[in-house]
Parts: C-alpha cells; sequence; structure tokens
C-alpha cells in the first residue's frame, strides 16, 4: 500500500529523494574533507538550510497531493499519532532513500574529488563526524516533514476532502518563519560585520543563505504588490494583453508562483558569494606568495655580503639580481624590515608585484634611489647690532645654542657665545658664525634656546662700575644654512615653577630683541614648520608598524643592531619578505663595510622570472648561494593549505546548493502544471488562444527570472559586504595581507545570471507547451 | 460590439440548427457514440438526458467542436465545428459540469475575460460582467476569486459567462446540478432568454425539472438516442418567458 502511494506520487517522491540525497551527500562530502584536513563545517550550515527550505515546500506538497488519503485514514478511524505516523510515513521512507542515496553519492564524490580535486589520497573510511552530518541532515528532514504533515492532520475533514484545491490563506506559523528569515538575515548580516575575522561563527556563516532566502521572500513579496497594483488599474487593453492580465493575477493570488524561486535566489548568492570568495582567496594567495617569496626566483644565501657579492659579481649591471636581507620574525612587532638593493628594484621587480599591495613599492623606489639634496655644512650665523653689553666675568657671556636633527637619533647643538668670535661688518654690525657638524644627510633645526644674562656696565669712571642692568641684545640676522631663523616664531621664557620672565624676546622692525634675565638654558624658539630637507636612509614602512622614536626622530635598527634614523617615506600595503608588518629601507644605507651582522638576518638574492639561465647558474656556483625557490612552489605550498581547499569547498557547497534549488524548481513548476493545464483548457474554452497563453506564460518565466536575477544580485553584494571577510578562506594572521573582501561584480553577474538563467530555463521549458497541449475537452468530467 | 472573429456580443447572429450528421465516438475498441443524426434547432431549449455514462458529455462536446467524432460531422451554418485544435468555435459558448472557471481569478474576471478574448476592452468587459452576474443573482461576489465560493455560486458564474458572450450556440452541461430550486428556475428562465434571442440551446441533464422545462428532449442510452420528443408538450418550456 506504502508502495502504491509512492507510485501514486512519484513525481513529487522523486523530488523528495533528489532534495535529501543532494543535501546529504553535499554535507558528507564537506564533512568528508572537514574531518581530513580540518576544514570548518561552517560553510555546509548554508547548504543545509537551503535543503530544508526546499525539503520544506517538497514535504508541503507531499502532503498536500496526499490531503485525501490522510481525509480517508481519518475516516477510518485513525486519529491523534496514528494518523500522524500514517501521514509521515510515506514521506520518511523518501526521506531514509534519500539519506542512503545521498551516502553513497557523497561517498563516492568525496572519493572522487580527493584524488581530483584537491589532490590528496582517496580516503577509505568514513569519520563519525560524517556520520554525525548525515544523522543531522535525517533529523532535521524528518522534522520538517512532521511539522509540514501535523498541519493537514489537524485540519478539518471538509477542507481535506474538497474537490477544489483551493488556496489556503497564510498561516500565523507561516508569517512568522517569513519574519524570521528576514529578522535572521539582519541578525547575521550584523553578526557577520561584528566578527571582523577570518574565522566567522556559525550565525556569520549562515548569511548568505538567510540573505538570500530573505531576498527571495522579499522578491516575492514585491512582485505579488506589483501584481495587485497592476490589477486594480485596468490598464490592460486590448485582446493581446491577456496574458499579462493573467500573469499579473497569477503572481497577485497564488504565492506558489514564486516561492519555487525563492532556493533559487538563495542558491544564486550563495554562488556568487563562494565564487567571490574563491577568487579573492586565490587572488590573496598569488598575492602572498609573491610577497612571502620576495621575486620571482629567490636564492638563500650565507651572508650578507655573499649576497650583495654575488649580484655585483654575476650582474654587475643590475638586470637580473638583486639582494635583499630580511628579519622577517614573526612575533618581532615594529622590528620586522627588510633590506633591498633599491638602486635595482625597478629593474629586477619588473612588474612581479604589480596587483599585489607590494607593487606599490616600486611608486618609492625612485626616493631611495636618488640622494636627497641637503647642504653638507650649513652654519649657524648671527649678525647683531654694536652693543655694550658687557659680563659679570670674562667666563659668562650671551649662548645662543641652535638645537637641529641630523638624522641620527642624538640632538646635535651649533653655538654662539656673544662677545667672542665675532667679524665686525662694514656698518660696525658683529657677525658670529659657528659651523653645524654631522650633517652629511642633512640637517634641521629644530629650536633655539638661550643661556647667560644680557647686562649692561655702568659707562667707565662710573663709582658704580660693577653696578649692572638688563640690556637687550638686537639681533637683525639669524640663518641655519640657508634658512632663516627670524622668521620663525619665538617667545617668552620664563623661570621654571614662575611667571617671571627669564628671557623677553620682542620684535623691532626686522630685527629680534632679546633679554635675558636667566644664567639657565631658557628655550625661546621652536622652530616650526621643519624645513623638508629628506635624510637618509628612508623607510618604507607596511600599515601596521610605527617606527621607534628616540628625542623626536623617528629610527629602527640596521644591519648591525646599531639605531639608525630613519625618515618615513610613505605606507604601502605589504612589503616583500614581510607582509603587512614592517620597514623597508634600502640596504646599501646600512650595509656594514665588514663588521657584525645580527645572526637573524637571513639574505637573499631576488632573480627576474626571465633571468638567463646562464646568470642562474653563475648564481648558484656564487660562494655562500644555497637553495632556491619560486613563485610557482610558494603558491603550491599556500594551496595546499587548509583555506585553498576551504574555498573550494565552499564553491562545491555552493554548486549543490544550486543543484537543490533546480529540483526544487522543477518540482515547485511541474507540481503546478495540472492546475495550469486546467487553467489554459478554461482560457481555451473561451476563446484564448493557446499562442496567447503561452505568450502569458513566457512573459511569466521573464518576469520570475529577472526577479530572481535581480534579487540574486541584491542579495550577493549584501552577502558579499558582510560575510568575504570572516569566510575561512584565508589563514589568519596579523602580519600577512588583508583579504580583499571587496564585492566582485564578475562573480556577483555569474550567481545573478546564473539564477535568471535557471528560472528562465525551467519555467518556459515547463510552461511553454502548457497552453498548446490544454485542449478545453481536458474540463471534461472523463474523458472519452 | 463585434467580436474579433465577426462575433456579435450582445445580439445573437442566427445560422440555422445545429446539426449532427452520423457522429459516432469509438475510443479504443469502446463505443462511446453509436451512429446518430439529429438536429439541435435555434431557438429552443433542448434537452439530453440519461443515466451517467449514456454519452450526454460527449455528445455535447462533439456538437461544440471539442471532440472529434471518430466518424460524422457536427455543423452549423455550413461549417464543421471541429476545428482541429479541440478549440470551439467563437459561436459557442459552453457551461461544463466542471464549471471551467480560472481559479486565479474572480468571479467577474472570469467572465470578462471570455469578453475581452472575443475583442471587447476592459472597462467594458467588467461593465458587462457585472450586468450578467447581476442577471443570475451572484452581482455581490464580483470582486471574490471563483475558489472562494461555493459548487452553486461556481456554476452560476459559469453560467454568466456562457450567457455574457451572446454565443448562437450555448452547450449546458449539468448546469443546474448544484443549484437550488431558485436557482436553477432562474437559470432555466435565462436560457429560454438566451433560446429567445434565436440561439441554439442544448441542455445535458438529469434533472427531470430541467427536461419538463425544455422545448425538445433527446435520451440517450449506452451512447444511443432511444427517445426524441418534439414539439414540445404541455409543461414543457414552462420557464420560456
Amino acid at each position: 500500500m506504502l508502495l502504491r502511494g509512492l507510485w501514486a506520487h512519484r513525481g513529487q517522491a522523486a523530488a523528495m529523494v533528489a532534495v535529501v540525497a543532494l543535501v546529504t551527500g553535499g554535507c558528507f562530502v564537506v564533512s568528508a574533507f572537514g574531518s581530513r584536513y580540518g576544514l570548518s563545517m561552517g560553510p555546509a550550515a548554508g547548504l543545509l538550510l537551503v535543503g530544508v527550505t526546499a525539503l520544506g515546500r517538497q514535504a508541503a506538497l507531499s502532503v498536500r497531493h496526499r490531503r485525501h488519503e490522510i481525509a480517508l485514514a481519518a475516516l477510518r478511524g485513525r486519529h491523534g499519532p496514528r494518523l500522524l505516523a500514517y501521514a509521515v510515513a510515506e514521506p520518511s521512507l523518501l526521506v531514509a532513500v534519500g539519506v542512503a542515496v545521498g551516502v553513497v553519492v557523497g561517498w563516492v564524490a568525496s572519493r572522487w574529488l580527493a584524488v581530483h580535486w584537491a589532490g590528496g589520497g582517496s580516503p577509505t573510511e568514513v569519520t563519525w563526524q560524517q556520520w554525525g552530518t548525515v544523522g543531522a541532515v535525517a533529523v532535521v528532514a524528518l522534522a520538517t516533514i512532521v511539522a509540514m504533515s501535523w498541519r493537514t492532520v489537524n485540519d478539518q475533514l471538509v477542507r481535506q476532502l474538497d474537490p477544489h484545491d483551493r488556496t489556503r490563506p497564510a498561516t500565523v506559523g507561516g508569517l512568522f518563519l517569513q519574519v524570521l528569515v528576514l529578522v535572521g538575515a539582519v541578525v547575521t548580516v550584523y553578526q557577520a560585520r561584528q566578527a571582523r575575522s577570518s574565522d566567522g561563527d556559525l550565525v556569520s556563516l549562515l548569511s548568505p543563505a538567510v540573505v538570500g532566502l530573505a531576498v527571495g521572500e522579499v522578491v516575492a513579496w514585491i512582485l505579488a504588490g506589483w501584481a495587485a497594483w497592476s490589477s486594480r488599474r485596468r490598464r490592460h487593453r486590448g485582446r493581446r494583453s491577456i496574458g499579462a492580465f493573467l500573469t499579473a493575477r497569477r503572481f497577485a493570488r497564488r504565492a506558489g508562483t514564486v516561492s519555487p524561486a525563492v532556493p533559487v535566489v538563495a542558491a544564486g548568492v550563495l554562488v556568487a558569494v563562494a565564487a567571490s570568495a574563491w577568487a579573492a582567496g586565490a587572488q590573496w594567495r598569488s598575492g602572498v606568495a609573491k610577497v612571502e617569496l620576495g621575486g620571482a626566483r629567490v636564492f638563500g644565501f650565507h651572508g650578507v655580503q655573499n649576497a650583495v657579492h654575488a649580484t655585483r659579481a654575476v650582474d654587475p649591471s643590475g638586470r637580473w639580481l638583486m639582494a635583499a636581507v630580511a628579519f622577517p620574525e614573526r612575533g618581532g612587532g615594529g622590528y620586522r624590515r627588510v633590506f633591498v638593493d633599491m638602486t635595482r628594484w625597478a629593474r629586477v621587480e619588473g612588474g612581479f608585484f604589480a596587483g599585489t599591495p607590494a607593487g606599490q613599492v616600486t611608486a618609492f623606489a625612485g626616493r631611495f634611489a636618488t640622494p636627497p639634496a641637503v647642504e653638507s655644512r650649513p652654519r649657524f650665523t648671527l649678525v647683531t647690532e654694536r652693543t655694550r653689553l658687557g659680563w659679570v666675568s670674562p667666563d659668562e657671556g650671551l649662548l645662543l645654542d641652535v638645537s637641529y636633527d641630523n638624522g641620527s637619533g642624538i640632538p646635535n647643538q651649533a653655538v654662539i657665545r656673544i662677545g667672542r668670535r665675532f667679524s665686525v661688518l662694514a656698518d660696525g654690525r658683529r657677525r658670529y658664525s659657528v659651523a653645524a657638524t654631522g650633517c652629511e644627510h642633512g640637517c634641521y633645526p629644530v629650536s633655539i634656546s638661550v643661556s647667560g644674562r644680557t647686562l649692561r656696565t655702568a659707562p667707565p669712571g662710573s663709582p658704580s662700575s660693577k653696578l649692572v642692568r638688563p640690556a637687550p641684545l638686537r639681533i637683525t640676522k639669524m640663518t641655519f644654512g640657508s634658512q632663516n631663523l627670524l622668521a620663525a616664531r619665538f617667545q617668552n621664557a620664563t623661570f621654571p615653577g614662575l611667571s617671571v620672565p627669564a628671557v623677553k624676546v620682542r620684535r623691532v622692525g626686522g630685527a629680534l630683541e632679546v633679554v635675558s634675565y636667566d644664567e639657565s638654558y631658557a628655550p625661546i624658539g621652536r622652530l616650526s614648520p621643519r624645513p623638508r630637507v629628506f635624510f637618509r636612509p628612508a623607510a618604507l614602512l607596511a600599515p601596521h608598524t610605527s617606527l621607534d622614536v628616540t628625542g623626536g626622530t623617528a629610527g629602527t635598527f640596521g644591519l648591525t643592531g646599531n639605531p639608525v634614523a630613519v625618515q618615513r617615506l610613505g605606507t604601502v600595503g605589504s612589503l616583500p619578505f614581510l607582509g603587512s608588518r614592517g620597514a623597508l629601507l634600502d640596504l646599501r644605507d646600512v650595509l656594514p663595510a665588514g663588521g657584525p651582522v645580527i645572526p637573524s638576518a637571513r639574505a637573499y638574492v631576488v632573480a627576474r622570472a626571465d633571468t638567463p639561465p646562464g646568470v642562474l647558474a653563475r648564481l648558484r656556483g656564487s660562494p655562500g648561494a644555497g637553495n632556491e625557490r619560486t613563485y610557482a612552489d610558494e603558491l603550491a605550498t599556500l594551496r595546499e593549505k587548509p583555506g585553498a581547499l576551504s574555498s573550494r569547498v565552499y564553491l562545491l557547497i555552493a554548486l549543490v546548493a544550486a543543484l537543490v534549488a533546480l529540483v526544487a524548481l522543477v518540482a515547485g513548476i511541474a507540481e503546478q502544471s495540472r492546475e495550469r493545464r486546467s487553467e489554459a483548457a478554461s482560457l481555451r474554452l473561451v476563446g484564448v488562444g493557446p499562442r496567447l497563453i503561452g505568450r502569458g506564460y513566457r512573459r511569466e518565466a521573464l518576469l520570475l527570472a529577472v526577479a530572481a536575477g535581480l534579487g540574486s544580485a541584491a542579495g550577493a553584494v549584501v552577502s558579499s559586504y558582510a560575510v568575504l571577510d570572516v569566510l575561512p578562506i584565508v589563514p589568519g594572521g596579523a602580519l600577512l595581507p588583508p583579504l580583499d573582501a571587496a564585492p566582485r561584480p564578475l562573480w556577483i553577474a555569474v550567481g545573478a545570471v546564473g539564477a535568471l538563467v535557471m528560472v528562465a530555463v525551467v519555467v518556459d521549458a515547463l510552461l511553454r507547451r502548457v497552453g498548446a497541449t490544454s485542449p478545453p475537452r481536458l474540463l471534461r468530467e472523463s474523458e472519452p | 460590439m463585434t467580436g474579433a472573429r465577426g462575433v456579435a456580443v450582445g445580439a445573437v447572429v442566427v445560422s440555422g440548427p445545429l446539426d449532427l450528421d452520423g457522429v459516432e465516438v469509438i475510443v479504443g475498441e469502446r463505443q462511446i457514440l453509436s451512429p446518430m443524426s439529429l438536429s439541435f434547432p435555434p431557438a429552443e431549449v433542448t434537452a439530453v438526458s440519461g443515466p451517467s455514462g449514456s454519452g450526454k458529455t460527449t455528445l455535447l462536446s462533439v456538437a461544440g467542436g471539442l471532440v472529434r467524432p471518430t466518424r460524422g460531422v457536427s455543423t452549423y451554418g455550413g461549417e464543421p465545428m471541429w476545428t482541429g485544435s479541440g478549440d470551439p468555435r467563437p459561436v459557442v459558448s459552453f457551461v461544463l459540469q466542471v464549471y471551467g472557471l480560472v481559479p486565479i481569478l474572480s468571479a467577474r474576471e472570469n467572465v470578462a475575460v471570455a469578453l475581452r478574448a472575443r475583442g471587447v476592452g476592459p472597462v467594458p468587459a467588467d461593465n458587462r460582467a457585472d450586468a450578467e452576474l447581476q442577471r443570475l443573482l451572484i452581482g455581490d461576489l464580483g470582486d471574490r476569486q471563483v475558489e472562494e465560493l461555493s459548487g452553486g455560486q461556481m456554476q452560476r458564474v459559469a453560467c454568466a459567462r456562457a450567457l455574457a458572450v451572446d454565443a448562437a450556440i450555448l452547450l449546458a452541461d449539468e448546469p443546474t446540478s448544484e443549484l437550488d430550486e431558485g436557482s436553477r428556475e432562474l437559470v432555466m428562465r435565462e436560457l429560454h432568454a438566451e433560446a429567445a434571442k434565436g440561439a441554439v440551446v442544448v441542455v445535458a441533464t438529469h434533472d427531470p425539472a430541467v427536461v419538463a422545462a425544455a422545448d425538445r428532449h433527446y435520451v440517450l442510452d449506452e451512447g444511443r438516442l432511444t427517445d426524441h420528443i418534439a414539439p414540445v408538450g404541455p409543461g414543457y418550456g414552462r420557464f420560456a418567458r
């Protein structure tokens, strides 16, 4: 009897078995890869959700088909649990068959994929995790069936026995589920945005499927709303518009018209997100392989000097080879750094880093290579008006001290003592000048300070010859190299802890008057803005790097471990050998003549991809040459890591979800065929021709397809923003370059067009001939 | 109002009787209708009765061009009713036993779509539909989707649709099977009204009251024509206006 019933509903039964088998098989494969390669099972939750949605619809259709049987069973005396058991027996058997088929398909698929796709050996054993997944799918499927059967079992007999398959009003439970899906979409997107890491939780990973289902529901509401509005307006004119008239009524009054497309929208979103993730992961791995390796072909070298000498000896013109030294300590914080022979960068790199964040280094290469224009021997010069300043003792006097920065990290001063070693100008003014030392790479003045008192002695012969009083020193010119320091802002200095002035400064015309009451050091001018003088060495930083700052000077450590004052040239997305944290300096600036190099330094020689074999052979024969590694080697290593496999498994999950959606769509539309044929026959009975009916169905297919495509695109954009950077498709790590998680328009379009084509083809194929093959005689009570 | 195929909507265009000439229907090895020739004259309501399975529905289907006879021909105005596709000619309207209503449409729309198929504009079609529904005392059901209606209400909507197009031939299969006595009399009165305009009206029925209300009566049994009562006797056609 059970088998007879199954045969009577064989179409629905086949669809249910197919859905369960696909979901089971898909989850089986994912769990096989998960247990073998340590992949996250999270992305499979999306497949399970789409599967449950499709299964729920199939179960609802199945129960609807069997409502007369269930009513007859009730009339024969089955009630309560017995009736429920009767109702769920048939679909439960289908679920069991589907699970069994799914296990077999999943087992075969996982073996095949492991060998041909993941590049590993064929797994032989089924793990408890896989059996657990299968059990979970079966339980969820059975729970869905029981829930769907419950309503019919508890329905009034008169409704179950109604010969007319009347549309039921939406139930509170149904509305609750729709609202739940919408709220769920918001929650999962919010949760994914909060996660902000490459290890999203289950809620985040459900986001694409939930968003897809929610968008599908919204699309259904929009279509129904548009159709209802359109139906109210009597805008359809003439006989040709009957098709549009009927399409509008169908969308407005048959929820089942659009609902088969909802899983398709969800699958379109999943496919778009999975394909975007796959593309983003591939792009990330390509970039990371380039950044971590540092060049198209990289040779390890023993000894920094060996590496440098090898490049100069084998490739004196700098066309093919470039030396580099890296300190890639993973936990090095701000001390991760790389030293590269920047004069060779542009030619040796040769576009290798193009498309990666490290490609931005090339834009700065010229600024490393070009020595900055600096005044190598600037002088601190003062010109004062003739003055009668006197001093309490010969050792006393007014000191004007300019502090300057030469990039060494150690403050420097140039000091002028007023009253000593001056030259007298033609107009009687006095000129003082002193050289600033240590400015080979450039200097800039930082501040000016004063110490000593400006006193005026009593006139000669005066009884109070020892009597002194404060007097101003008028400075008419003050320069540091070519820089006019008088243009700077000056301010009074006060005694420490008091408001009494220690030094007063005042501008008089173009001159500066200084009156000092104190012998201690008192700053009177902080020179700002700093003149733009470039220092060597310069450093280029990755985003998460901060240089040490000592005495207002930024610095890091050189090859010998000594501090090196550097100027920050700029920030780039990532640096070769280092990733997203570290500093890049020019190797020539820090290369010691022969001193010790920090032992942890790793020396390399980078070779262009098209380096002639002869050059490579000589390099291999150079002293200190070690192992070599190519970009392809590095990429292959990265591809074997769990993240790469995850992105492929996620794509597989999305494709299985698309198959589930396809089965649900075909079953959902095929389910309507009986009503459609009856409808077409009724229309033909009153004179509406089959062509006109066919055009109406084609328009319906087109509208549904466009809506599904647009819905998929919208859902994919939202989901991509939400979830791409939390999918476990790349290994986490603060030092690795970040994944470019921007939505990929191409793959979003692929998902959307896929959904559009699937709906258009299936709906058109199943409905196109309905008008032509449904003559009015179908409506007769019995066929002759 | 003139339909796209030259059918007048609003006035019945009479082209003589509906003739069945030697029609026979065989399905497989089973003879559904034995060879028979008969004529349904215009301006009369003809009843076809007989037990279940006697071939009434098949006879109407052959007469209206829905089913191709194995032999013989059904003609109206010299034109065969079978057009080759199973679609009825525009001169025919049907009331089917299963109503043949479009479930996604309202009562008004079900009537209007038949008019629109004949080239009537949407607004006049809706107005005419309202009038037809009112004629059968279900004017208040115009906005209701037909699947929300009871069987009797659906049957009256189907009648209204058949009446609305002013067809020259009106073939009704058990049009009163789910109606109460008052509604049955109303429907029969309207069918007589159509006949009075010159239409050929044929009603397949089990209902003696309907038979009694007809102008002419054929009796079928196991696919054979067993009796023909014509012209009308006293009591026949009592609903005629």
